[in-house]
């Protein structure tokens, strides 16, 4: 069943799913929906609130479905649009929701509009893409894949003209100057949304419109475009949500939100360098300063915070010199680095340091914000560099320690990707079977979080105010809403650390510490003192004095 | 008999000691406000009803730091013998939630049967050191039927208001009632009468240093009570005025008292899984009813605390409830205040539940014991705020209900108790 309420968004704990890296449900060797379905009693379990798919489309699979060939259908490896319905009512049956990967800036060069487009000038659907008889126009917008991509032109020599592609040259960018565009893509998303889901994460929305003399990205006309997507939402549904993202700084993802009228969530790309960052350096200060820049949102509006996804930790948002820093400490390898980021999971990029990955995870869930949780990350699954593009990070989920992980019965030569199977993070040693046998393992402790988490909506919905403790190792914050304070510490060092916090404000609490429920000593004027563990962190929940201890009345003559 | 557990000073003491008829077992710890009043109440009241018998108060202390044992030596005088035994309080014991406020009582409790039996005492009586509401008919409501009518064990009935007993009414008195086929007022300590048959064919033999005395004694006597052969009866004592002493937290007290009967249920399975239907026990003393009195019961704070556990203890409910129950239990914490309603029968499921997976070793016992706590809440929220509006009749009418429903879905406990063992 799931809960009422139109801003349950900023509560939620996101999952992002690959299906055909999820399970396999028919035994070809590709993940589906019928294995996803199969899958949800887990996902149950675990407690995540959404689960975000990422592009099922049919597709020439390209760019990993990011091409789509055709928004309306299901690829017919993963199953069918029957399918998607069946699995939409499971998955709300359980409480959660669904959203789904839409590619609004562009297509597939197989797509059926391309396919007429380059045909004629006269196509009927020849305005659908931007076209040009040279590849000078536009010449401010940056090339995005530097590794794979010289220009933003490409030559068609079948349309004899060059067309506009932000990403790769195999994916021409919707002209969207044309308003039979907007409403074909609109209409797309009425499709999906009449299908039972509850929103979409919306690919690549900074690069819509090109305008001469500009550098063709967040646009004004993008945002018209935007909010009419956004009015058209909510006059005809109720509950669902748009995502962003825009991989820019937080001021400039901040005109997304537009005033409450345009995307509900936007991933807060900048955050996720600086979090690993601040591990490795062990100070606070890259995270402090990250948020000191990031602009107040409206209400209704939340930032989507994740550790990893399945691109590549994208480094993008990053001067010259911090690049440097986080490709000299986390990619060394020529082989962990793509396009301007390291492709690699959370688990190898903390150098499976349980503590670590406790850590980052910890920030990413109480810092404003809702949590996204990377499929597999949840147990420390391991990437394999060796794959092409990003798909080291992309590979099966580990299910079991029997064949192929529990992924699929199928031949392992069939797979669409060969499962992780190395000494450290292999399946039959990291899988989701074992994990759960084994009270204090990483996906008991993650669901033991997430379920704190959702107890609170303190931390979906809280203000943030940042302690400066005169130890800089320490990061600290207070996070309020309504009547509740909850106080956040951690340890960014491999050592253990003391640090006295100014709680004035607070004294008189006795803070409550929300895992074990076990009681701090009571706030006084005086500076708190605590000590952390290396890596270590604290939840608290700075209670007033005689908070909660009102009581029930029959305390005294219940036997 | 085994003796060793009793101080050196009491062996002796009672190596010459005289024969005695009766034994008043006094359990005191720091009650110097009202244990002198009781005492003397006590004597008094065996002087009058029971002119014959030779008395012996034993005064069970937990040491006392406030001249307890001074104030009642000095009250007693020369009315009648006394002996001051202090008993041994193990670190355990402390945990143990009690209304008297005396940790150690089973140790109390096992001293006053061994003195009673070296004594050749016809029966011992045992009052809570704190009561306050202790006249002098009380000697004769609990010690007349064991000598007149050969009764074993009188079982304390105080009158009490609507919702007092919350725990009692709606699971510890109805569950023991299906178990056992008696309907016993169960309220755990104030006062309570033993004869020495009692004594000596069921509390010596008991293993006073296993497990069942980390569930509390009260709750044990109270099932020996009805578990074994032994006759019963209640007396109706009025209201129980008392010092209060503080209880601890509510989840540590209805992991001890539930604890208590899901243990005894593993020891008595024989006893209980073939028993049908209930009857009454037999009365002393007027008849009462229930007060009318409401006291001030927060229902929106228990249903929050409902709401909480729904939120904190889900994972844990969800292995201990079967899927049907869970989904019900789940269905409630979409209710608003004011419409949240816990059926008695899903109560009753929830409970039976819980002992079967307490059987079944599910989780940690104390853990799973703890679990329910948000689930009583639940019920009793629920139940307050559907009777709160109605007489003390249609209180009592729900109870009677209550009771109902735990003895029709006793066959599914046996049943699934039953399949677990084979």
């Amino acid at each position: 069943m799931l809960r009422a309420d139109p801003l349950w968004y900023k509560d939620a704990v996101f999952y992002e799913i690959h299906v055909k890296a999820f399970a396999d449900g028919n035994g070809d060797g590709i993940g589906d929906f019928q294995g996803l379905i199969g899958k949800l009693d887990y996902l149950q379990w675990l407690g995540v609130d959404c689960l975000w798919l990422l592009p099922f489309y049919p597709s020439p699979l390209r760019d990993d479905g990011y091409d789509v060939a055709d928004f309306r259908s299901v690829a017919e490896q993963y199953g069918t649009t029957e399918d998607v319905r069946r699995f939409l009512d499971e998955a709300h049956r359980r409480g959660m929701r669904v959203i789904v990967d839409l590619v609004l800036n562009h297509t597939s060069d197989q797509h059926p509009w391309f396919q007429e487009a380059r045909q004629s000038p006269q196509s009927l659907k020849r305005h659908f893409y931007v076209w040009s008889d040279n590849d000078r126009k536009y010449g401010k917008a940056r090339i995005i894949f530097i590794d794979t991509e010289k220009s933003n032109w490409t030559w068609d020599s079948e349309a004899k003209a060059f067309y506009w592609h932000r990403f790769f040259s195999h994916q021409p960018d919707l002209n969207y100057d044309n308003p039979e565009v907007r409403q074909a893509m609109l209409d797309t998303m009425v499709f999906w949304l009449d299908q039972g889901l509850d929103g979409f994460r919306c690919d690549a929305v900074p690069y819509l419109f090109e305008r001469e003399s500009t550098i063709c990205e967040n646009l004004p006309e993008t945002h018209d475009y935007l909010k009419d997507i956004r009015r058209r939402l909510d006059e005809t549904y109720q509950e669902r949500i748009l995502l962003a993202e825009a991989n820019q700084w937080p001021s400039d993802v901040r005109p997304y939100f537009g005033n409450g009228d345009e995307f509900h969530m936007a991933f807060h790309f900048p955050l996720m360098p600086r979090l690993y960052m601040g591990v490795r350096s062990e100070t606070r200060d890259p995270i402090v300063d990250m948020f000191t820049h990031t602009p107040e949102i409206p209400p209704n509006c939340q930032w989507c915070l994740f550790l990893r996804n399945h691109d590549e930790l994208t480094l993008e948002m990053c001067s010259g010199e911090e690049r440097d820093y986080m490709y000299y400490t986390y990619g060394r390898d020529p082989k962990m680095r793509r396009n301007i980021g390291i492709a690699r999971r959370l688990a190898p990029l903390l150098d499976n340091d349980r503590r670590k990955i406790e850590l980052l995870n910890s920030l990413v869930f109480t810092m404003p914000g809702s949590p996204i949780i990377y499929y597999g990350d949840e147990i420390g699954m391991g990437d394999n560099i060796q794959l092409k593009d990003r798909d080291g990070v992309r590979t099966p989920m580990q299910w079991t320690m029997d064949r192929n992980a529990g992924f699929s019965p199928c031949d392992p030569a069939q797979l669409y990707l060969p499962v992780v199977a190395d000494a450290l993070y292999g399946y039959q040693v990291v899988n989701v079977e074992s994990q759960k046998e084994a009270p204090h393992s990483l996906l008991h402790w993650m669901k033991r979080m997430i379920a704190v988490r959702k107890r609170f909506p303190t931390f979906g919905r809280g203000t943030i105010t940042f302690l400066r403790p005169a130890n800089g190792k320490v990061l600290a914050y207070v996070r309020r809403h309504e009547n509740i304070a909850l106080l956040l510490v951690h340890n960014l060092a491999g050592s253990a650390q003391s640090a006295e916090l100014d709680l004035k404000e607070f004294a008189g609490s006795m803070p409550i510490e929300l895992l074990g429920e076990s009681q701090f000593p009571q706030v006084t004027d005086r500076p708190y003192a605590l000590t952390l563990a290396p890596y270590g962190y604290y939840w608290l929940n700075l209670k007033p004095e005689h908070a909660g201890m009102e009581p029930y009345g029959i305390e005294l003559t219940a036997l | 008999m085994e003796d060793s557990f009793l101080p050196e000073s009491a062996r002796i003491w009672l190596e010459g000691a005289e024969p005695v008829d009766l034994v008043i077992g006094l359990l005191t710890f720091n009650d110097t406000t009202t244990a002198p009043s009781l005492v003397r109440a006590m004597i008094e009241g065996c002087a009058r009803s029971l002119p014959q018998q030779r008395i012996l108060v034993v005064n069970c202390d937990a040491g006392s730091q406030d001249g307890t044992t001074q104030a009642i030596e000095q009250s007693v005088g020369d009315k009648a013998r006394l002996l001051t035994i202090p008993h041994a309080v193990l670190g355990s014991s402390y945990k143990l939630v009690s209304e008297s406020g005396v940790p150690g009582r089973e140790s109390a409790f096992r001293i006053l049967a061994t003195v009673t039996d070296k004594l050749n005492a016809a029966a011992c009586v045992v009052v809570d050191g704190n009561v306050k509401s202790v006249d002098e008919h009380w000697s004769q409501l609990l010690v007349d039927p064991i000598v007149e009518k050969g009764v074993d064990c009188v079982l304390p009935w105080f009158l009490r208001n609507r919702y007092e007993g919350t725990l009692t009414n709606t699971l510890l008195a109805p569950l023991t009632t299906a178990l056992y086929g008696k309907r016993i007022p169960y309220h755990l300590g104030g006062a309570y009468a033993f004869s020495a048959n009692m004594i000596r064919s069921t509390l010596l033999p008991q293993p006073w240093g296993e497990e069942i005395a980390r569930h509390g004694i009260d709750g044990w006597v109270m099932t020996l009570a009805v578990a074994e052969s032994l006759q019963i009866c209640r007396a109706a004592l009025g209201p129980r005025l008392q010092q209060v002493k503080p209880m601890g937290e509510l989840s540590d007290l209805v992991a001890q008292s539930v604890g208590c009967l899901f243990y005894l249920m593993e020891r008595y399975q024989e006893k209980w899984e073939t028993v049908k239907g209930s009857a009454p026990i037999p009365t002393v003393g007027p008849p009462m009813g229930m007060g009318a009195a409401t006291g001030a019961i927060n229902v929106e704070r228990m249903v929050n605390g409902f709401r909480q556990g729904l939120r904190d203890l889900l994972p844990v409910w969800q292995i201990i409830l079967p899927a049907e129950t869970f989904q019900q239990v789940l269905e409630l914490g979409v209710e608003d205040t004011d419409g949240f309603r816990f059926s008695p029968s899903l109560w009753v499921q929830v409970v039976y539940d819980f002992a079967l997976a307490y059987h079944e070793r599910l989780l940690h016992r104390e853990h799973l014991l703890k679990a329910l706590t948000p689930l009583y809440l639940g019920y009793t929220a629920s139940f307050v705020s559907g009777t709160r509006a109605q007489g003390v009749e249609q209180v009592e009418r729900e109870l009677a209900r209550l009771n109902d429903h735990f003895e029709t879905m006793k066959p599914y406990l046996v049943q699934r108790w039953r399949w677990h063992d084979e």
